[in-house]
């Protein structure tokens, strides 16, 4: 059978189903429409019905089941309620259409993209006429090829728990990590899954780019809440060091523009800047190569003059 | 066989179902519009409104069919009769939520002017999703952004009132430019927000890191965009252009390869790591090295190397001093 023939038939099937309040049994339907009536026995057509209701389920068409009042638990028929398939009454104006349009184009991700490009399709039937103000000047994707990012959505949204691989920064092997997992975040064009690591018993922040392979989702629905008022977004920036060392840098004029950006003072080319790991701070500071000199403190001072041995010492090699 | 795109029935009657109520709603579009709306062919919207002129409630009696008229020569398309699909179907909680997700995270781009529209959208569509939006409560793509609220502000302004910027821009190589720049659009790539806009130095359009400006004036004068210039093609990301380099990176420089965009990516014995790179500017180059401190070695540029080394000796002189 063409697609098209099976379009028309579901197309039938709904109208048929919402025609009335009452149930329609199974019988009328097969009476009324044309491919179910042509099947050649009562076996082929419940198999083609169960196969349709089903599709229509699938789209979120809401079919109900009416049971008959003899009290034995047998079928009388299914029914839509119109109020229950159609999106209650809403009105857009031009400029919520075009945001909607916008958030609409996030998703790169295949899945994610079609079903929001079928909800926009939607809503588009519910503008108010108003026309748009202006353009929005925004184009925002979420383009991460990050394989677990759809599946780590689904699985916050159901509740569920996930395992995966995760790699450490130094190592060749990853562990297991099983993890509920409570929302993912872009920090500084990087993404990642913040959740409570169930073997580790305490919240964890994890690198999506470290999970190797694909994270899978396992166990059931609801297996855990996702606590009240947490920030995710703030459980990041927490699991970084703080600023807890102030420095003092010599600063060349015109020069190291990003770190005399971030000091909290400066006065004579001295700039004061704090920060929280000493090697993360020294490898940043040998960047900037001759136009820095570190002041104090004298272990930062000295963690600089190693690295930039170690910096002469390969070159040399190579 | 002529190649034909593949659409499953579910596909074809989620469109059909969207079709009527817009149709309904737009009056008179024709059918090229419509086409281009669905993203089908015109062939393809004829053949869904010639399928829907056949369905209806059983008997299929006139009166019990849609009705749709669509044979005026302007090509204009009039729903008469929509029966009882005239309002589209409930969304889905993977339609809600993939929508509702989205509009949330474009809450948080920096400089995106519209705010109060986008809250009212959210609601709106709170609203109209009812139940199927329970699924997707806490469901967080959060961003953390480094850019400063005035600048993101002042962006946007310039871009909704057609005023040119001038920028204090320090690039990935640490230097600072002044330049003036008609603004066009904000780009957000997986958090990341840009600034895409004709730079009058550059005379071509050019991406400017939000969180890199320094300062922005908008100045009185409007904007002049050459007719030609146009945008990125976000879909493919934002690659820098630049002559490849190929290094060769000890296991703690590893992730050198999934920060930055690269070409190629080898994996080498004891965890060691060959990525070819895009290099726009050298300084770039040698400051990532410095940095790396001997773990990251270039391969094909011998005469990089021997700036990294001088840079390094200058460096350490300063202390020795």
């Amino acid at each position: 059978m063409s697609k098209s023939d099976r379009a028309e038939r579901l197309l039938n099937v709904l109208f048929a189903l919402m025609a009335s309040a009452r149930p329609m049994p199974k019988s009328a339907l097969r009476e009324v429409i044309d491919a179910y009536r042509e099947s050649p026995s009562e076996e082929a057509f419940e198999r083609m019905f169960e196969r349709d209701k089903d599709e229509l389920r699938g789209m979120g068409i809401p079919i109900e089941t009416i049971e008959g009042t003899d009290g034995s638990g047998g079928i009388e028929g299914y029914r839509i309620l119109r109020d229950a398939y159609a999106l209650p009454e809403v009105n857009f104006t031009g400029d919520e259409l075009a945001v909607l349009g916008l958030a609409a184009k996030v998703w790169e991700q295949a899945s994610l993209g079609s079903s929001a490009q079928r909800a926009l399709r939607k809503l588009e039937s519910m503008g108010d006429g108003s026309v748009i103000d202006g353009p929005v000047g925004v184009e925002a994707r979420i383009a991460t090829s990050e394989v677990s990012f759809p599946v780590l959505l689904e699985a916050i949204r159901s509740r569920r728990a996930v395992t995966f691989t995760y790699r450490k920064p130094r190592a060749a092997e990853g562990d297991a990590r099983n993890v509920q997992p409570w929302g993912v975040v872009s920090r500084r064009g990087h993404w990642y899954l913040v959740g409570h690591d169930i073997d580790r018993a305490e919240p964890r922040v994890f690198r999506l780019s470290r999970i190797a392979g694909t994270a899978v989702a396992y166990g059931s629905e609801q297996a855990f809440d996702i606590p009240n008022g947490i920030d995710v977004a703030a459980m990041i920036t927490a699991a970084t060091p703080e600023d807890i060392t102030t420095a003092l840098i010599q600063i060349d004029p015109g020069a190291a523009v990003s770190l005399r950006r971030r000091a909290l003072n400066v006065s004579n080319d001295v700039a004061e800047i704090s920060y929280g790991d000493e090697d993360a701070f020294a490898s940043e500071l040998v960047g900037y190569a001759d136009s820095v000199v570190v002041l104090a403190p004298e272990s930062l001072r000295a963690t600089v003059v190693a690295r930039l041995r170690q910096c002469i010492a390969a070159q040399a090699r190579s | 066989m002529s190649p034909r795109v593949v659409e499953t029935a579910g596909a074809r009657l989620s469109r059909l179902l969207a079709v009527v109520p817009w149709l309904s709603a737009n009056d008179g579009v024709t059918i090229s519009e419509a086409a281009r709306h669905f993203g089908v062919s015109d062939k393809q919207l004829l053949d869904d409104l010639w399928l829907l002129i056949c369905t209806g409630r059983p008997g299929h009696l006139h009166g019990d069919l849609v009705d749709i008229q669509f044979w005026d020569e302007d090509g204009s398309i009039h729903v008469l009769d929509a029966q009882t699909i005239d309002r589209p179907l409930r969304l889905s909680p993977d339609e809600a939520s993939a929508l509702v997700v989205a509009l949330r995270y474009l809450e948080q781009l920096p400089g995106l002017h519209q705010r109060d529209v986008l809250a009212s959208a959210i609601t709106k569509l709170e609203s109209a999703a009812g139940e199927a939006l329970a699924a997707a409560d806490g469901v967080t793509v959060a961003i953390e952004s480094l850019v400063p609220e005035e600048i993101g502000t002042a962006v946007a302004t310039a871009i909704t009132s057609n005023r040119r910027l001038h920028l204090s821009y320090v690039a990935a190589s640490d230097v600072r430019s002044e330049r003036d720049v008609d603004p066009m659009r904000i780009l957000s790539l997986d958090g990341r927000s840009y600034l895409e806009g004709w730079c009058l130095s550059a005379e071509a359009v050019r991406t400017f890191r939000l969180d890199r400006i320094e300062s922005v004036i908008i100045l009185d004068t409007p904007t002049a965009i050459p007719d030609d210039a146009t945008g990125v093609d976000v879909s493919l990301g934002l690659r820098p252009d630049g002559p490849l380099v190929t290094l060769e990176l000890q296991p703690e420089a590893a992730w050198i390869a999934d920060e930055y965009p690269n070409e190629s990516v080898e994996d080498l014995t004891d965890g060691r790591v060959m990525v070819t790179l895009p290099v726009s500017d050298e300084r770039w180059l040698t400051q990532l090295l410095l940095r790396m401190s001997g773990t990251v070695r270039i391969v094909d540029r011998p005469e990089l190397s021997s700036d990294v080394l001088m840079a390094a000796e200058r460096a350490l002189a300063r202390y020795e001093q």
